[in-house]
């Protein structure tokens, strides 16, 4: 048989082939008939003849190979029909996920969704657990590897099977065991049926301990019991890994649930990672299996924090006196607060709990009396603290101390103190870990609480820790305020004069207080970065943030630093180029931030700021800015939702208005656009009466809402009076400025009021020498000339010097050179000879950067005609042609790209004609 | 070009096999299992797989033009195929779905030669749904005119076997979001017709390094492997079948 080509069939065959025989290879490997090495090395040798020469006998192989296919046998050949339910949702590409069907939801966890599934190539029932769509792809894999780790170590009939890690279009999702029966959060058994499934539960809980593994969210939700009675341990995504090489896992407590979590856990220690805290959680989940009601329940995370931390749960037998002494005992010693008085393993739990069922003496029986005094204790915290401090003073007392009632009083308070800061610093480092995970709403409740508790003292460690929650919550000024309070009571507290840097930087003070601090801290650096920055010096800043971060990347701070060194060395008047490329180094960083502190409204803030940053450049640069709007308001509204809403709103308010110039190039309305942007800004006046960035921001808007008007109205009145506002606040709002002049200009030109143009000139006399305010300042002379019954001359010279000096410090400023050459034209106008190459050099630059501009296509149909008329006057009918098409093809450009300027155009567009084709 | 986007009909195999169904649940299984309601549809795919293998047999076997191959497949499916029993009967007897239906085929096409008059029914599956493009056929047949019907008939099983087999592996790595991988192997294995082409040239062309090449292609072969498996997993019964029917591919029994 002749073949006109290659054979492919010999190919694929060869390949198949090939395949084939490397699966048998690796087969050979796990069965320990050959290294990784050999067969990596074996080059074109079949593996077969491998084996062989090793002296592998034949049938063995043939035993291999035919373990392949009853493998794929079984892998690829379905066993039976997905069932009905899940062929319902078959055809539905919503529910695909790679080879498996949604078929329905089970529940949520700390990481994302849990569904039932079928799985369509081997023809079971699987549940997948699919992550929430996190900012930080990067924090969610290691999470979900952090499970898939935990469970590959795990085998145990009592522990939920995971399969394996499975992808979709790069989304990775955890496939595992489907156990049909419910939950012990739903499941209510008998005392007995309830001491021997957490007993089984337990035995699980110590097999995962013994390979390394610590589970840190048990609770009764994570523990399913199939339809015989067998429990499944579930969850091992948060689990702890005894592991050298991996970063200690941190976001226990809050993903943790409150109720069932150990007052180690509770508290952030290290201890947390031991097997200790299951023991507890154990302990706290029998609690709620034979009672019916977890053992703390505080209202809010936080009060369930606190009861954890410093209170008893009610005696089991007084809710339900069913529960026999000896499981009461039990579940009382493995739910000690310290963690060497309880059960030394999960397993000695289970023991105690078997010898409970089966009537014998138990092991927490020993320990029993001292057990009851310290619970006692903390039951009734007011009659311990009264029969201690009796037996304190007896004993000094009968010491022969004397102690006056000052000194004693002196002494509680610093002893009230002390554990304020505790509940305090248990409170604040709460707070960060639920920021951090982005659970911001279970923060409620912990600023009032400390607030509370810090009510009336004095100390600096209490103010600083108090200061420090209040930025946790935003609150800088009030930050700021706690943190002087702190520096009040002892000047040289580092934690406050750190505080105090990032809160209130000025450049000379940064440097005298990055003196006082530790130069190893990782904040020292961060403290270094802050300073750096406000001096300038942005690749120091760069640096010492960057190295800060390298020692401990939870220093939201830092990732602040970093990102403003990012944008530092750029203005608004840079290469479009260099401030597009900051931008996007910034937008990394503050996303990187987000993956290390979910919650931080102001990393949304920062990044929504370098998307909005980068949508203005491509609107000015001729781009689709849409895509990066968009995502910038997602930003914005997600900064809003954790808690930053005046700010959000602004910010958002800003874009908006942006994006309504976006619409005025092109002809279309944008009023909706600034109407949205008002609507914003009144709510966030409304959050923050008077705020000058609000005020500042709507100014603006009704700064281009009297332009889009084409009349002055009630917006310039308003727009002055926000600008006025906000600098009277904050002088050093510069935009501010620049609007206040414009709006003060184009309400004096449209009432052709005097009055209102010597106002407008004595604001010019006050306000600060900005690219912005050189724009505002020729305007002024623009609209002044054009004013009836003066010589326009002076004022368009006026114009132009402005201009000139704008443009000289700001290169970019298109909308600068634009106004340029309109004055140039308006001069020529006049009856002046000004230089027709500077209006068109402008417009070429401003059309290179910007194609799209309409104003500019506009101005260089003017500039072109009237360069056709000087070449027409001056006999020169061959060049006059040229400008005259060129005249023609600019009007055209800008009335294509913004339709409303067709009617303006038609006369100067019909001049062209006419010139260029005669009369007809 | 399989799965290929470049549409050169030189290195085609299997035709419509491309648009084939890719996931499929077993076809026989079901048969024999006689779940009534899905039986329709799962021996649309069996009929699928095999039609255009019966197609080239019946050309070969009888000299016969397109349209009466056509015609004579049609009726193979509908009064052998879909009738009651075939399948039944298949789950009685040992071998490959393919070994088996030959057989069938062969019964058939002598019975048919004595007898003209010829009853046409589909029991309900669309089998002229399925379309032969001119010359596809003319093309293959030149080369082949000295193999035998059967010959002619496994050659035809196993080009449609490759290309749906290619064609759920790219799905397949498209979905885990590497179509790079199935692009490796596509120009470095399927592609390879105009002779072989070098690592370096596909990274060049690709812009990867070269051993990113390398461990791409030998991640799509093994995913090859499997789906070539799985296709084959949809007509066999056992592990030993699956074994009998990979050796076939290659040309064995």
């Amino acid at each position: 048989m002749s073949e006109p080509r290659p054979d492919l069939f010999g190919r694929l065959g060869g390949v198949l082939r090939g395949a084939q025989d490397l699966s048998l290879g690796r087969r050979a490997v796990r069965a320990g008939l050959l290294t990784d090495m050999e067969l990596a090395r074996r080059g074109d040798r079949p593996v077969e003849d491998l084996l062989r020469a090793r002296g592998v006998a034949p049938e063995e192989v043939r035993r291999l190979r035919t373990e392949i296919d009853r493998e794929d046998f079984e892998l690829f050949r379905p066993h039976r029909r997905p069932p009905p339910e899940a062929e319902a949702v078959l055809g539905d590409p919503d529910r695909r996920r790679a080879e498996f069907v949604l078929v329905e939801p089970l529940g949520r966890g700390g990481l994302g969704e849990v569904w039932k599934s079928w799985d369509t190539r081997l023809g079971r029932w699987v549940a997948l657990k699919l992550p929430d769509p996190g900012p930080d792809p990067e924090a969610t894999s290691s999470r979900f590897s952090r499970e898939a780790l935990a469970a590959a170590r795990l085998s145990h009939p009592n522990i939920v099977s995971i399969y394996r890690v499975a992808e979709d279009h790069g989304r990775p999702f955890i496939v595992m065991q489907y156990i049909e029966g419910q939950s012990l959060a739903r499941l209510r058994l008998h005392v007995r049926e309830a001491v021997e499934t957490l007993r089984l539960v337990a035995l699980a809980v110590h097999h995962a301990h013994e390979q390394g593994v610590v589970h840190r969210d048990l609770k009764p939700g994570n523990i399913m019991v199939a339809p015989d009675g067998r429990p499944f341990v579930l969850d091992f995504g948060l689990a702890h890994l005894d592991d050298p090489g991996r970063h200690p896992s941190r976001d226990g407590l809050v993903a943790g649930t409150a109720a069932f979590m150990s007052p180690e856990q509770a508290r952030g220690e290290d201890a947390a990672r031991a097997p200790a805290t299951d023991v507890y959680s154990l302990g706290a989940t029998l609690y709620e299996m034979v009672t019916g009601r977890p053992p703390f329940e505080g209202g809010s995370f936080a009060g369930t924090l606190e009861k954890v931390l410093t209170r008893e749960p009610a005696s089991p037998r007084t809710l339900n006196p069913e529960v026999p002494r000896d499981v009461e005992t039990a579940i009382a010693k493995a739910m000690e607060k310290d963690p060497a008085r309880r059960y030394a393993s999960a397993r000695a739990f289970a023991e105690d709990l078997e010898r409970g069922l089966r009537g014998e003496p138990i092991a927490a029986r020993a320990g029993a009396v001292g057990r009851d005094l310290r619970r006692f204790a903390r039951r009734h915290p007011r009659a311990i603290l009264a029969a201690w401090g009796a037996v304190f003073v007896a004993l000094l007392v009968a010491s022969g101390v004397a102690i006056s009632s000052r000194r004693e009083e002196r002494l509680r308070q610093e002893a009230r103190a002390r554990s304020v800061e505790e509940v305090l610093g248990v409170s604040l480092r709460a707070a960060l870990e639920l920021r951090r995970a982005g659970a911001n709403e279970r923060m409620a409740g912990f600023l009032e609480r400390a607030e509370r508790e810090a009510a009336g003292i004095e100390t600096a460690g209490v103010r600083h820790l108090l200061g420090r929650l209040r930025r946790v919550f935003l609150d800088d000024a009030r930050a700021l305020a706690e943190q002087e309070r702190a520096l009040a009571a002892e000047p040289g507290l580092a934690a406050a004069l750190y505080e105090r840097l990032l809160l209130a930087p000025r450049a000379g003070e940064a440097a005298k207080l990055l003196a006082l601090l530790e130069r190893n801290d990782p904040r020292a650096r961060v403290a270094d970065a802050h300073a750096a920055f406000l001096a300038g010096d942005y690749t120091r800043a760069r640096a010492a943030a960057g190295s800060a971060l390298a020692a401990d990347p939870s220093l939201e701070e830092a990732w602040e630093a970093l990102a403003r060194a990012e944008l530092g060395p750029t203005t608004r008047h840079s290469p479009p180029a260099e401030q597009e490329a900051a931008a996007g180094r910034a937008e990394e960083a503050w996303t990187r931030g987000i993956g290390h502190d979910r919650g931080y409204a102001r990393f949304w803030i920062g990044r929504g700021d370098a998307r909005a940053l980068r949508a203005d450049l491509k609107r000015e640069t001729g781009r689709d800015p849409l895509g990066d709007a968009q995502a910038a308001e997602d930003d914005f509204s997600e900064a809003m939702r954790l808690g930053a809403a005046r700010e959000g709103l602004v910010h958002r308010a800003r874009l908006r208005t942006s994006l309504g110039l976006r619409r005025v190039n092109f002809g279309e309305d944008p009023l909706p656009h600034y109407a949205a942007a008002d609507a914003d800004l009144a709510e966030a006046l409304k959050l923050a009466p008077g705020d000058p960035q609000a005020l500042a921001a709507r100014a603006s808007v009704n700064r281009y809402r009297a332009y889009a008007c084409g009349s002055a109205g009630d917006a310039c009145r308003l727009g002055e009076a926000d600008a006025e506002a906000a600098l009277a606040r904050d002088p050093s709002l510069l935009g501010a400025w620049a609007d206040w002049i414009f709006l003060g200009i184009y309400r004096a030109s449209k009432e052709g009021s005097a009055a209102g143009f010597a106002k407008a000139e004595a604001f010019l006399k006050t306000a600060p020498d900005t690219p912005e305010v050189a724009e505002a300042r020729a305007t002024f002379h623009l609209e002044r000339a054009r004013r009836a019954g003066r010589d326009p001359s002076a004022d368009l010279a006026a114009a132009v010097d402005a201009l000139d000096r704008a443009i000289a410090a700001a290169p970019f400023f298109n909308r600068a050179r634009t106004t340029r050459a309109r004055a140039h034209r308006l001069l020529a106008e006049a009856g002046h000879d000004p230089s027709l190459a500077t209006s068109k050099e402008d417009l070429a630059h401003v059309l290179s950067l910007n194609p799209l501009s309409s104003a500019a296509w506009t101005e260089q149909g003017h500039l072109e005609l009237l360069w056709g008329r000087r070449r027409a006057a001056a006999g020169d009918p061959g060049g006059a042609r040229e400008h005259f098409t060129q005249a023609i093809r600019s009007f055209e450009e800008a009335s294509s790209l913004n339709p409303s300027l067709a009617e303006s155009l038609r006369e100067p567009l019909r001049e062209a004609r006419r010139a260029l084709l005669g009369p007809n | 070009m399989i799965g290929g986007t470049m549409g050169d009909p030189n290195t085609e195999i299997g035709g419509d096999g491309r648009q084939l169904p890719v996931t499929s649940h077993t076809a026989l299984a079901s048969i024999k299992a006689g779940s009534p309601g899905r039986r329709d549809a799962e021996l649309e795919r069996l009929v699928q797989l095999y039609w255009k293998p019966v197609y080239h047999l019946v050309r070969r076997a009888r000299s016969a033009s397109n349209e009466d191959a056509k015609d004579l497949t049609q009726d193979f499916f509908a009064e052998v195929v879909l009738k009651d029993g075939f399948a039944e009967r298949y789950a009685r007897e040992r071998g490959s779905f393919r070994a088996y239906l030959k057989g069938a085929l062969h019964n058939f096409l002598s019975k048919s030669a004595r007898d003209s008059a010829r009853e046409k029914r589909g029991g309900g599956v669309r089998i002229s749904s399925l379309r032969i493009g001119r010359g596809d056929l003319d093309e293959i047949l030149p080369d082949e005119q000295a193999l035998r019907p059967e010959e002619v008939f496994d050659r035809s099983w196993r080009r449609i076997v490759l290309a749906r087999a290619s064609e759920a592996l790219r799905e397949r790595l498209a979905s885990q979001g590497k179509s790079t991988y199935f692009e490796v192997f596509r120009r470095y294995d399927l592609a390879a017709e105009e002779g072989p082409v070098s690592y370096e040239t596909v990274a060049r062309e690709l812009r990867l390094s070269t051993d990113d090449v390398k461990n791409y292609l030998t991640r799509a072969r093994e995913e090859f492997r499997q789906a070539v498996r799985a296709v084959l997993c949809e007509s066999v019964s056992s592990p030993e079948d699956l074994s009998a029917e990979w050796e076939a591919l290659f040309g064995g029994a």
